[in-house]
């Protein structure tokens, strides 16, 4: 891995910092700007301030019209976009590496000349609430899955979403994104990265040339309230108009920097990926769920803070729910003392397998050094992945399960259909 | 550039069996793996009536068991060695692909031939995949977004073999019988002249296709007959009514599909239309419709434009949601822009743009094993050779302005529409009829869509 992800590291005094990466198979180049700027660093009625600003940073600048600086990549081959965590906003480009040059000027161009007015914020507020619209409250479980985590987290701001609450989104302003941008865009927050056909000594010139001169700032220290454990499950119904029912299992469990991550990787490679997973095999195979699985975001996406390991399953639509329900608790129960070493071997393998394919993409390896960086401060983590992967025995795993699944640290919410009628009652969900 | 992709591409070997299967090799990739993919040149419009679904489930349950192996031995032999197994079946074609490290490919081998060609189509896995096929689709019918793809799909190209969702429907799965899909296997996957293998991996060329030639030997060609490749169904557009709405009350956004006929993947103009299409809405915020609808208008988070150039005329999709109160807004917007689109201002420059977009973003198409697998089972879906394409930047930079303007008029005809709305009808219906006239629009409850996937 170590060979893929070898980046050479660079720090601008004033704070940024860059990461390069050689690779001259095609001439292409990703070229990728992390900020520390993600809904982790809102307070509650600004939420989803983080994502919106993502969008202000395509809607013009002091010489470019709204949306010009997509339009003019998209014009030399490239592709480009952005996305918004909890913990980080990434902008990327995926471009000829002729056109480098262009990409550092437009990225640093919109860093010291951003323009956003109240005409522009208003179109876009709007384009971000048919976002939420078409990610959350249209879709079956989206706005289950918001109560989830509101209902879990009772202090730490992974408790709101990353697009924000409706209401939030109606009241934000110019003044709001402009002091977002001063907090949270100060070079030290942020961490470039280049990977492809380039020559690392001059790409590091260009890039001097271009964000040498955005002024270091004093930075504000970020106060992140701490989720106190939980004591206690917590439980929830959530009803909806939807086809089938859902049960939704939340565990807290700590954040990427954590030598667990790896054990709890693997335990939901065993519950539920693959046709030999545990939960394929008992519950999905034979038809009691439409769909059960074991969810975490892989890294480099695992939160930077104490997370959440979920576990959901779909009713089938001929099986009650709650007898299902009570099985997978047993299920999940079982595997400390019916684990075995083949099964630990073989989730290694298979997620090994994946990591490599996602390693053949310029795109993914430089996220990976990216977001390591802007969230443990070093992207060297990274290369520890594959071999920590191969450390984890069973007894890691069982640990795991031991210490983090426990009905005290669950919060349990079900999706009980309702009719249209009682919806209305009810209200839409925005 | 080209010259670069020209000498990737020299590194391609490919070969005939002795039983006359074309396998293509290719040393590709930086991480020690080995992917093969069997492409079976026929998909769900060799569905018959009333047994929908039929090719999609034989090509699933080619996973089911072997006559020499259950499911959970077959599944474990392969996730243990951490390969994977994928397979599935488009309208045009079928797949299977194994996909392994490269040390434990070669061990592999045989059982992945055992899959392709010694099927045992159990009762029991049968039966259980098609309850679990009707559950997704209950779960998929609650899919606003997936609901209009669907039925789109469906109206656009009703009473050809393509019009059905390529899973089959509730009804029809039920219909699925083990003899069927056996049926199917034989027709199709076991006629040499319908199969073709392609391997990847960060391997030699000739390495790659020795294992390709082991995994196709033996091959016992079963089934002779030879099916017409290129299809003559026209899509039919002249049908009542022309807009369809699905009323779901409890949602707060409509998803909205337009659709007009296309073209099929053999019309001499596909490369024109990929200019086309990319300036009408393929081309993110470099088309009309997003630089309109979206960044001037903020009437939705996102808009497209696709087309599905299959075997016969696919259609051309306009696809975008919007909050329910604009649903009648954005679909005139969507009217003027198809009207006024060759009186459109910079139609120069968005020429001009695409043709740069198409040319600097060729290598990114073949970055990675799995992306260039996926342009080659385009390529053998529709048995075309690898100059299509190393030609297809000279096809791309011949378009020129009139082709365009011509694609235009003869393509967005506003008497070919068709339509699909998913949404709380209350709110926009009497707009929408006020706009169409109220024949050309019919209401259905959403608890009544399953009749007409």
């Amino acid at each position: 891995m170590e060979v893929l992800l070898n980046f050479r590291r660079y720090l601008l005094d004033n704070g940024l910092r860059v990461l390069i990466l050689e690779d001259r198979t095609l001439p292409i180049v990703s070229f990728q700007v992390h900020f520390a700027a993600g809904s982790r660093y809102e307070l509650p009625g600004i939420t989803g301030i983080s994502h919106l600003f993502e969008h202000m940073m395509f809607r013009g600048t002091s010489k470019l019209g709204p949306e010009e600086f997509s339009k003019i990549i998209q014009a030399r081959g490239g592709v480009v976009n952005a996305f918004t965590t909890f913990d980080h906003t990434t902008y990327w480009e995926n471009i000829p590496s002729k056109e480098l040059e262009l990409v550092i000027e437009l990225e640093a161009h919109r860093l010291k000349e951003l323009r956003i007015t109240e005409e522009n914020l208003a179109t876009e507020l709007e384009v971000v609430r048919s976002e939420r619209k078409m990610r959350i409250a249209n879709t079956p479980y989206g706005a289950a899955l918001e109560e989830l985590f509101s209902l879990a987290y009772l202090r730490h701001p992974y408790r709101w979403p990353v697009i924000g609450w409706d209401q939030d989104l109606r009241r934000l302003t110019v003044k709001d994104c402009l002091e977002y941008f001063r907090r949270r865009y100060a070079p030290s927050r942020a961490v470039i990265v280049v990977a492809g056909d380039v020559n690392p000594e001059r790409t590091l010139k260009l890039i001097e040339q271009n964000y040498a001169d955005l002024p270091a700032s004093d930075e504000e220290k970020d106060f992140i309230e701490i989720e106190p454990p939980q004591r206690g499950e917590r439980t929830a119904v959530f009803k909806k108009r939807v086809e089938l029912g859902a049960f939704f299992w939340a565990f807290h469990v700590p954040g990427i920097e954590s030598e667990d991550v790896y054990a709890l990787l693997l335990l939901a490679y065993i519950l539920s990926v693959g046709k030999t997973s545990r939960f394929w095999k008992r519950f999905v195979k034979n038809g009691s769920l439409t769909e059960l699985k074991a969810q975490v975001d892989p890294p480099p996406f695992w939160p930077k803070d104490p997370a959440l390991f979920i576990i959901y399953g779909i009713a089938s639509p001929k099986v009650p729910l709650a007898e299902v329900e009570e099985e997978v608790w047993k299920e999940l129960n079982s595997l400390k003392d019916t684990l075995s070493d083949d099964e630990v071997k073989k989730a290694q393998k298979l997620y090994l397998s994946s990591l490599w394919d996602q390693l053949e993409s310029l795109f993914f390896r430089a996220l990976l050094g990216g977001i390591y960086e802007v969230k443990t401060g070093d992207f060297r983590k990274a290369w520890e992945i594959e071999e920590k992967i191969k450390r984890t025995e069973k007894e890691d795993i069982t640990r795991v399960l031991e210490r983090y699944f426990q009905k005290d640290n669950r919060t349990r919410l079900i999706v009980e259909p309702i009719t249209v009628e009682e919806e209305e009652k009810f209200g839409l969900i925005e | 550039m080209r010259d670069r992709m020209r000498e990737l591409f020299s590194g391609v070997k490919t070969s005939v069996s002795s039983s006359g299967v074309k396998i293509v090799a290719i040393p590709w990739g930086k991480t020690p793996k080995i992917t093969a993919t069997f492409v079976i040149r026929s998909g769900a419009e060799k569905d018959p009536l009333g047994k929908e679904g039929l090719a999609n489930l034989t090509i699933e349950a080619l996973g089911f068991g072997t006559t020499t192996m259950g499911f959970d031995v077959l599944h474990e032999e392969m996730e243990k060695q951490g390969a994977s197994l994928e397979m599935g079946s488009s309208w045009d074609f079928s797949y299977i692909t194994l996909s392994a490290p490269s040390d434990s490919f070669e061990f592999l081998v045989p059982l992945y031939k055992e899959i392709f060609f010694q099927p045992a189509f159990p009762q029991k896995e049968v039966h259980e995949a098609k309850n679990r096929r009707k559950a997704k689709l209950q779960k998929l019918s609650d899919i606003p977004s997936w609901v209009a793809d669907q039925l789109i799909w469906n109206l656009s190209l009703k009473n050809s073999p393509y019009g059905h969702c390529y899973m089959g429907n509730l009804r029809s799965i039920d219909n699925l019988t083990c003899e069927d899909l056996k049926g199917f296997h034989d027709k199709y996957c076991r006629d040499a002249s319908n199969v073709s293998i392609i391997i990847v991996g960060k391997e030699d060329a000739f390495r790659l296709l020795d294992l390709g030639l082991k995994i196709v030997e033996g091959f016992d060609d079963h089934d002779n007959t030879h099916f017409s490749e290129k299809g003559t169904f026209t899509a039919s557009c002249t049908e009542e009514p022309k807009i369809i709405i699905i009323d779901r009350p409890d949602l707060t956004q409509s998803e909205i599909r337009v659709a007009f006929p296309g073209i099929s993947r053999y019309d001499p103009d596909y490369h024109a239309f990929i200019v086309f299409n990319y300036i009408l809405g393929g081309g993110g915020f470099s088309s009309i419709l997003m630089d309109i609808l979206r960044s001037k208008k903020g009437l939705t988070y996102g808009v497209k434009s696709y087309f599905y150039p299959l075997k016969i005329r696919g259609p051309m999709v306009i696809s975008t949601y919007t909050p329910t109160a604009y649903t009648s807004k954005i679909f005139e917007e969507i009217i003027d822009i198809i009207s006024s689109f060759p009186h459109q201002k910079n139609l120069e420059q968005y020429l001009y743009e695409s043709k740069e977009f198409f040319k600097g973003s060729f290598p990114l198409r073949f970055e990675t094993p799995e992306k260039l697998l996926k342009e080659l089972v385009h390529l053998e879906t529709y048995q075309m050779p690898l100059d299509e394409l190393l030609l297809f930047l000279n096809k791309i930079s011949e378009v020129k302005i009139d082709n365009i303007m011509r694609l235009a008029d003869s393509y967005l005809k506003l008497e070919h529409l068709k339509a699909i709305i998913v949404g709380r009808v209350k709110d926009f219906l009497k707009d929408i009829e006020h706009y169409w006239g109220k024949s050309k629009v019919a209401v259905i409850d959403y608890k009544d869509i399953v009749g007409l996937l």
